[in-house]
Formats: structure tokens, C-alpha cells, sequence
């Protein structure tokens, strides 16, 4: 799995940095549940289109739907954004 | 109307909303902050005392229009959350309609104001009614002279702009709200009106 396109959206804190970043297929429940052993998985499957959110903290926040080809991720610190950027690039690549 | 109301705010309300160890809770697209409601009360109350009579209509349009802004820009992130898309999402038949029934959705799994549109016009008007909202609970330690709900008021009117207005971020202030009817002046219920300003 590779991420396609990156991009940053705005967001109100000053602080943090959010990007979305569009994959070359749609998140699957596998692809969340391996998602989810970066931090502290909420998932929702029983959703008419399942919610997930992962809480790796102090590096970032992902959520998203399931069937989608988006990932939205909430950086925490600004400043660390590229390096857990290129971690997670990494993570879903294998 | 498409949305199943009761069905969004049971699902709306199952998803949890909490602080990190950054203190940030991220939720619905938006990043908030728990509070007691008397603290917003309290403030608005002291508003209303300190300006009296005089100068009510200053406090008045201000508060409408911090939570007009807030609304504008925090309705936008909800109606474009993944949350909202998970559960409101596939509810959506109308575009814009039933965008704005599954926010006020969104308002009342929240707890903010237990509110539904009653009357809608689209890109005209909008009636919403709002059954509990904490701004009424302003008649318990303050003797008002006229309804209360300016989040309330804001917030429908911010909601219209969004759906109606210039696209986002321009398109603040097209519509206007005026709350005539409240809980807090002895009404069944608040009543919001919405209409082009």
C-alpha cells in the first residue's frame, strides 16, 4: 500500500498539523486493525460506513472511514511532522 | 427529509469524545474544549448585567455574533468530519437539506441545544426549534427581559450561511436569526427564524 497524494489542510490550532493523505486502495478492517497497533484503536464497524480513530500519541491522531481511500492524520507537534510522516509512509508500505 | 433523526443523534452520541495527553480532543472536525456550561452563563450574564438597558443591544449582537462565527467555522468542520460522513453520510439524499438536518443532529448528541428544523425553504428560510439548550437555564440566577439563546441564534443562522451562503470560508452573514420564542420566557419551546439578512 502506498500513499498517493499528501495534503495539508487547514486546521485551527497553531501548534499541530493535519494532512490527508490519499492511498492507492480503500481502507479495509485489516488495514485498520494494522492501523490501530500504532496506538489505541476506537473503531466503529457497525456504522453504516465505519469510523476508526487512532490515538498514537504524542506523534499523531489518525482517523477515517472504512472504503475510503483517505486517511486523515492530526500531527501534534508541528515540528516532528516530516519525520512521523516518513514513519508511517514506511509502516504502510510493509 | 432523508435523515433519520433519532437514528444519527443514538449513533452520533456513541462516539467517544475525549481529551489526549496533549489535552486536544479532536472530534467531528474540529478541535474542543470541555467547560461547564455555567461558565458560558455566567459570562453572559455579567455581559447583560454590566451593559444594562442601555446597552443591551450592543451585548446582544455580539454574543450572536461570537457564536455566529464559531458556528460558521465549526459547522464546517462537522459537516465535514468522518464522523459525519460515517453516520449522517448515508442518510443523505437532498444536498444541501439534509446536510443541515443531520447538524442540528450533530447539536443535539452534543448537548449543546436539543434542536430540529421545523420549516425549511431552501436558500430562504429556516425555522428550527430547540426544546433544551443551557442558555435557558440563565432564568434561574438572572431576571431577563428578553430571550436568551444567542448561541442557539448564532449557530442557526451560521448553519443557513454555510448550506446557502458564498462558499466557505466567504459566506458568513448572509442569513440572520431572531430567536422568538424561548424556554427561558416561559415557552414551550425556543424558536429560531432564519432568513436572508
Amino acid at each position: 500500500m502506498r500513499i498517493l497524494k499528501i495534503e495539508t489542510l487547514d486546521d485551527c490550532m497553531f501548534d499541530t498539523v493535519t494532512m490527508e493523505l490519499t492511498l492507492d486502495c480503500p481502507v479495509s478492517a485489516t488495514l485498520i486493525k494494522k492501523l490501530g497497533l500504532l496506538g489505541k484503536l476506537i473503531y466503529y464497524p457497525k456504522f453504516d460506513i465505519p469510523f476508526y480513530r487512532v490515538l498514537a500519541e504524542p506523534k499523531y491522531i489518525l482517523k477515517g472511514n472504512e472504503t475510503s481511500d483517505k486517511i486523515k492524520v492530526i500531527f501534534l507537534k508541528n515540528t516532528e511532522a516530516d519525520r512521523y510522516l516518513k514513519e508511517l509512509s514506511a509502516y504502510l508500505e510493509h | 427529509m432523508a435523515v433519520d433523526r433519532i437514528k444519527a443523534i443514538q449513533e452520533l452520541a456513541q462516539i467517544k469524545v475525549q481529551g489526549g495527553e496533549t489535552g486536544i480532543i479532536d472530534a467531528f472536525g474540529v478541535f474542543v474544549n470541555f467547560l461547564p456550561t455555567n461558565f458560558w452563563n455566567t459570562y453572559t450574564e455579567k455581559l447583560l448585567k454590566s451593559a444594562g438597558d442601555e446597552n443591551y443591544q450592543f451585548v446582544q449582537t455580539g454574543l450572536i455574533r461570537a457564536a455566529g462565527e464559531c458556528g460558521y467555522h465549526t459547522g464546517w468542520g462537522i459537516i465535514n468530519s468522518e464522523e459525519f460522513k460515517s453516520i449522517v453520510g448515508p442518510m443523505i439524499e437532498k444536498i444541501p437539506e439534509d446536510i443541515l438536518h443531520g447538524a442540528f443532529a450533530v447539536l443535539t448528541a452534543w448537548g449543546w441545544a436539543e434542536s430540529e428544523i421545523v420549516e425549511l425553504v431552501p436558500g430562504e428560510k429556516m425555522v428550527v426549534r430547540a426544546y433544551k439548550y443551557y442558555e435557558s437555564e440563565l432564568k434561574e440566577t438572572f431576571k431577563l427581559k428578553h430571550p436568551c439563546a444567542y448561541m442557539v441564534t448564532g449557530i442557526c443562522g451560521a448553519f443557513m450561511d454555510i448550506e446557502y451562503g458564498d462558499p466557505y470560508p466567504n459566506g458568513y452573514g448572509k442569513f440572520k436569526c431572531q430567536q422568538t420564542k424561548g424556554t427561558e420566557m416561559g415557552d414551550p419551546y425556543g424558536e429560531f427564524v432564519v432568513t436572508k439578512g
